[in-house]
């Protein structure tokens, strides 16, 4: 009864006209983000961040939520029509959804998606509705050093689910780390890696970092490549799997809906990682394995559901412990601080109606989805139609002005510039800038916990191993950390990134 | 040249600056830890893992160099785009929002990315002037004006 009071709590704010109309356009920006390729959620919630600043919190923060899950959906267009991913979550999804179109199944692969998307999305909503509240409360018991080990775990769980060298992933962590503990000591006030100048005293910022990493990174490394397109359907019709997909497809969308959820509750897993393990899952499931890869319509369902189910469960560890899990809800933590709102366990009961209205607008959302993905097709192909040579300025200036407006300041622009070069160069020796990101944003809570955890325990570092959750956690880091020196753990890393590559 | 060992270096260069800044710092007590205890300990961590690369990086036989990752690809392309995009970014607040974007889209198009002229003008004019009007008119976000006040 509780929660259908605070259901409806939610519903009357995400029902009002504004919100509505806020809702619509993030998932619309979404869609759209999905479908461009070169320019991901992270990039453009970045863009949107400063737009969100005279509008309410709650409006703000469906706005932004609408542009992430709004992406899983419009990601799965570009990848089953011209066989370029729009964003890293859907990069499976080419496999058999290209495969399918070369066929003339384009209709059905498209419709599956989102339709698989739609079911996926709803399915965790509730889970998130129910899974919340009951964390919430259980986080309400975490001391300093129980938040520390837990940031410690995300940053180890997300350096050991990235594709490649697991030492540069942890490089990454800890250059991070570094990053984000520039400025002045929130303790101390004295300024560190600030070498003199005003700029750098309050930190380096979220925004230009992240649109350098993301965005113009992204861009630098499209440019030195030939982007082929080729759109195979011009024209779709028959979006209605048959009724042969639909037998096919059930479980692998009931399967990748529960697994995307579970991966997207989980530090560092994300959409990304449950598209590909949901892909792994069905082929190794399926009787007819040699039918992956050439149109099989499992192959677009289960990766299509598990990417939407991980992107409402992301929402479940920054809501209820204040805790990012992953770089766009990083930066959907950013947009909570930006209005004035601490997320975490304490956010459900001091804001009920921000709390409850986000959940309720992602119920809308997901309708609306549905309702812009399959008589809208038409109006996405005709947008692929657009070259990348006058998308990519297009791309670059909104990534000037999204990082110009931001802060008002022109050294961000510098450092967003600075951090393309770098995130370029780090894609080209084979650094992800994820862990970077996340291990940004968690530095300074995580100085914070550990330094408070120290002086609640007079300096005893047997704090951390002597308290049940805080020790779990990092055993569990450690395991992972030390994996490559353990053939089991080692192998089953390096399956994942070969499923990956 | 192995692709890891210059990037290693550089990292075991970074951790190794970071650690001493750190200590410069002050370390503080285990009780009371100091502005320097994490930047030290994570900058240590960085040299470790940057020495652990090397050592990687040297152990393995020899693959090919720099050079192949830039192979059979269009290299000058985002080196041009960024030296556009940082001239760009220098020339935005003394000449103005307005003519330093034209000018910037114009030349990506044009010399970055060859598209016919026609088609440049039209999209740098028209891009131009509707986020000039959608960010500084409506959303009330101040672009910069520059010395032409444009």
């Amino acid at each position: 009864m509780d929660l259908l009071n605070s259901l409806a709590l939610g519903f009357s704010v995400a029902l009002s006209p504004i919100n509505l109309a806020y809702c619509f356009g993030g998932v619309f920006v979404g869609t759209l983000i999905g479908v461009l390729p070169g320019i991901g959620p992270v990039a453009a919630m970045s863009l949107l961040l400063p737009a969100t600043f005279a509008v309410p919190p709650e409006s703000a923060i469906i706005l932004m939520a609408g542009v992430y899950y709004g992406s899983m959906y419009g990601g799965s267009t570009t990848a089953i029509l011209v066989n370029i991913p729009g964003e890293a979550a859907s990069v499976v999804t080419c496999l058999d959804g290209y495969q399918m179109a070369r066929q003339g199944r384009a209709g059905a692969a498209l419709g599956m998606a989102a339709i698989g998307s739609f079911l996926a999305g709803t399915l965790a909503v509730v889970g998130l509705m129910l899974v919340a509240p009951t964390l919430a409360r259980f986080a309400i018991k975490f001391g300093p050093a129980e938040y520390f080990s837990l940031m410690v775990l995300g940053l180890s769980i997300l350096a050991y689910l990235s594709h490649g060298s697991l030492v540069k992933a942890v490089i990454m962590a800890a250059a991070g780390l570094i990053l984000g503990l520039v400025g002045l000591d929130s303790i101390t006030a004295i300024p560190r890696l600030t070498f003199d100048r005003m700029e750098l005293v309050d930190g380096l910022g979220l925004v230009p970092i992240v649109m350098g990493l993301f965005g113009v990174a992204e861009i630098l490394a499209n440019l030195e490549q030939e982007l082929k397109r080729e759109i195979f359907a011009r024209r779709i019709t028959g979006l209605m799997p048959t009724r042969d997909d639909w037998r096919r497809s059930a479980w692998p969308l009931a399967r990748g809906s529960v697994l995307g959820f579970i991966l997207g509750i989980l530090p560092g897993g994300g959409a990304v990682i449950s598209s590909f393990l949901s892909y792994g899952l069905e082929k190794r499931l399926s009787k007819t394995p040699e039918r992956f890869g050439k149109g099989a319509i499992e192959g677009v369902a289960g990766p299509e559901a598990a990417n939407n189910a991980a992107a409402g469960g992301g929402f479940i560890p920054l809501m209820t412990l204040g805790i990012p899990p992953n770089v766009v809800m990083a930066l959907l933590m950013g947009a909570f601080i930006v209005h004035g709102l601490q997320p975490g366990p304490l956010l459900m009961v001091q804001k009920p109606d921000i709390f409850w209205g986000i959940v309720a607008s992602m119920y809308i959302g997901n309708i609306m989805l549905l309702i812009l993905n399959l008589p809208l097709i038409g109006m996405w192909v005709q947008l692929l139609k657009v070259p990348y040579r006058i998308l990519f300025p297009l791309i670059l200036l909104f990534c000037v002005i999204g990082v110009y407006t931001a802060s008002g300041a022109i050294f961000d622009v510098y450092l967003m510039i600075g951090f393309g070069v770098l995130g370029y160069l780090m894609r080209k020796f084979g650094y992800e800038p994820a862990p970077l990101v996340l291990a940004f944003v968690l530095g300074p809570m995580l100085e914070n916990n550990l330094r408070k955890a120290l002086l609640l325990a007079q300096g005893d570092f047997m704090t951390f191993v002597e308290r049940p959750i805080s020790a779990t956690c990092l055993a569990i880091a450690a395991l992972l950390l030390l994996s490559p020196l353990l053939p089991r753990f080692g192998a089953r890393r390096n399956a994942i990134a070969l499923e990956q590559s | 040249m192995r692709p890891d060992l210059p990037s290693g270096l550089l990292w075991l260069a970074a951790g190794a600056f970071v650690a001493w800044e750190g200590y410069e710092l002050g370390l503080g007590s285990a009780n009371d830890p100091g502005s320097g205890f994490v930047l030290f300990w994570v900058g240590l961590l960085l040299v470790v893992l940057a020495l652990v690369q090397l050592g990687q990086a040297l152990a393995r036989p020899a693959e090919a160099g720099i050079r192949a990752l830039w192979r059979d690809l269009h290299w000058w392309k985002p080196v041009g785009a960024v030296v556009v995009l940082a001239i760009y970014a220098v020339a935005l607040l003394p000449v103005g929002y307005l003519l330093s974007t034209f000018a910037f889209l114009l030349v990506l198009m044009l010399a970055v990315d060859r598209n016919p002229p026609v088609t440049a003008a039209t999209v740098a004019l028209s891009a131009t002037a509707i986020t000039f009007l959608v960010f500084d008119k409506w959303l009330g976000v101040g672009l910069p004006r520059g010395i032409f006040y444009l």
